[in-house]
């Protein structure tokens, strides 16, 4: 019972959702793709209550390292961080969706003043990162990591304008490299795992993968 | 529809792509309306199509017949880099990726996990820890119970520690920053990616790079799969993250979907230079009937 009830749901609701998106069917009072929205509703509800789970176990594993402080006494600042952090925005948000139907100033405040400046710093850090893993990738150590350095170095040079001036066929060199061989690769690659995205919905909607539910 | 038993075939007016061939009945005074969108045509028929072959290969493989598989190395590996970790007495880390399980990339989410339950179930055999980390909320519960059940399949229950299954964050970047932090303080051997990633992929290939971990990513992610193979010493391109779980596992089930997928293919690369060369006569009834 324990695999078959989560294997027919997932049959009854697959069904129904794949077959609102091809087909429009009325018999009376029932109407597939009205189902087939409610449906989607329960699974929004149902992500709702999981991402809740998951901010609990957050919460659990942070409480656990600051009562584990003499083990790790540095861990318990940033665990102490988060917390309150966290506490402090679930407050304010539902205390603005309870009072005014939408976020309060404060936290809309801490949204763009503090989350949204960090992640854009993290964000950031992918320049230096890619020129450090362009320099460990673009190496001459095969055919195929020559061929990368040369396609790479051609790009570079089509791209920026010191390129066209070393040579004024460089942009167009570049254009090439990306719109042919570069988007007939894309393309192959494109086809395949949409068929087998395909191939893996049917699997799971008939029950056939079962490996999230061993 | 101005009438019962009313039948419309014209292309619909909001929207050109759709042929109105929706239709009306009266069954026992019950109003019965019936309709198929242009496109779901053959989105349906694709469908059938792979079920189909699906369920043919695989009845072929439960009587032996199994598909033969090219090796792909970046699976192959994944057992070595565990042994590694083992060795070095360092955890293993796993992220499902980023994606969730109810929009477009969920078929990703869900090959992901079956190589999770793969990865699981060799770290509680070699006794290595394990870090597994979540971006999405709705995922980790699953990653949570596989990995649990994973442990208790590989008779190592009392191995299996609640805090080895993480969720981080829901926002891209915090997430990040906070598998960033996990692989430099808890020095991991190796880093398994596979999944959905986004901007992201990088941030984490470099930061396993400079923790000395043996890296293996996946994901079918265009964008993404540059900044993989350049980041990670192995890399499943594609189609090859959707082959994971049938690889590993041989289950007759997958590997009859796996063959399934290739008849599909096959049928694409010999389209496509007939299409080209009806294209280029201006025959068009190729065109006309793939997108109908």
């Amino acid at each position: 019972m324990k695999r078959q009830v989560p294997l027919l749901i997932t049959l009854l609701v697959g069904v129904i959702v794949f077959l609102s998106g091809v087909m429009t069917l009325k018999i009376g009072f029932f109407d597939l793709k009205t189902v087939s929205s409610t449906m989607t509703g329960w699974g929004t509800l149902v992500s709702a209550f999981a991402a809740f789970i998951a901010a609990m176990s957050l919460v659990l594993v942070h409480v656990k390292r600051i009562q584990a402080v003499k083990k790790n006494p540095m861990a318990v600042i940033n665990s102490l961080a988060l917390l309150i952090s966290m506490g402090l925005m679930a407050v304010l948000g539902i205390a603005g969706q309870l009072t005014q139907g939408r976020p309060l100033p404060l936290f809309v405040l801490i949204f763009n003043n503090v989350i949204n400046p960090a992640g854009a710093a993290i964000f950031a850090m992918l320049g230096f990162f890619i020129t450090s893993a362009s320099y460990r990738a673009f190496r001459a150590r095969s055919l195929e990591a020559t061929i990368l350095l040369v396609s790479a170095l051609l790009i570079m040079l089509g791209r920026i304008p010191v390129g066209e001036q070393l040579w004024s066929q460089f942009p167009a060199l570049a254009d090439w490299l990306s719109n042919v061989p570069n988007a007939a690769a894309q393309r192959g690659i494109l086809i395949g795992a949409a068929v087998g995205a395909i191939a893996t919905s049917v699997r799971t909607i008939l029950g056939f993968e079962r490996g999230h539910l061993n | 529809m101005s009438s019962a038993n009313e039948q419309n075939f014209h292309r619909s007016k909001s929207n050109p792509n759709v042929i109105d061939n929706s239709r009306s009945n009266q069954i026992g005074g019950i109003l019965v309306t019936f309709s198929f969108s242009a496109q779901g045509i053959n989105t349906l028929f694709i469908v059938l199509l792979i079920g189909y072959l699906g369920v043919f290969f695989y009845n072929k493989a439960r009587k032996g017949e199994l598909p033969k598989m090219r090796r792909i190395v970046g699976l192959d590996v994944i057992a070595e880099a565990t042994g590694r970790a083992t060795e070095l007495g360092r955890p293993v880390h796993f992220s499902p990726g980023i994606g969730g399980i109810t929009n477009d990339v969920a078929p990703q989410t869900m090959a992901a996990l079956a190589l999770m339950s793969y990865v699981a179930n060799l770290t509680a055999k070699y006794d290595t820890g394990l870090v597994v980390t979540i971006r999405q909320g709705v995922v980790f519960p699953l990653a949570e119970e596989t990995v649990r059940v994973s442990y208790v399949n590989a008779g190592k229950a009392d191995a299996y520690n609640q805090n080895m299954v993480r969720f981080i964050s829901d926002q891209q970047f915090a997430y990040a920053a906070g598998v960033m932090g996990i692989f430099a303080r808890e020095k991991i051997a190796a880093n398994i990616m596979m999944g959905a990633f986004w901007a992201e992929s990088l941030l984490l290939a470099e930061a396993g790079s400079q923790v000395g971990a043996i890296q293996v990513a996946g994901t079918a992610n265009m964008t993404e799969i540059p900044n993989f193979v350049v980041g990670c010493d192995y890399t499943l391109i594609g189609e090859e993250l959707y082959a994971g779980g049938a690889y590993l596992s041989q289950d007759p089930n997958r590997l009859g979907s796996i063959r399934a997928q290739d008849i599909i293919k096959l049928a694409v690369v010999i389209l496509i230079p007939i299409g080209v060369i009806l294209a280029t006569a201006n025959i068009t009834f190729l065109k006309t009937l793939l997108t109908y």
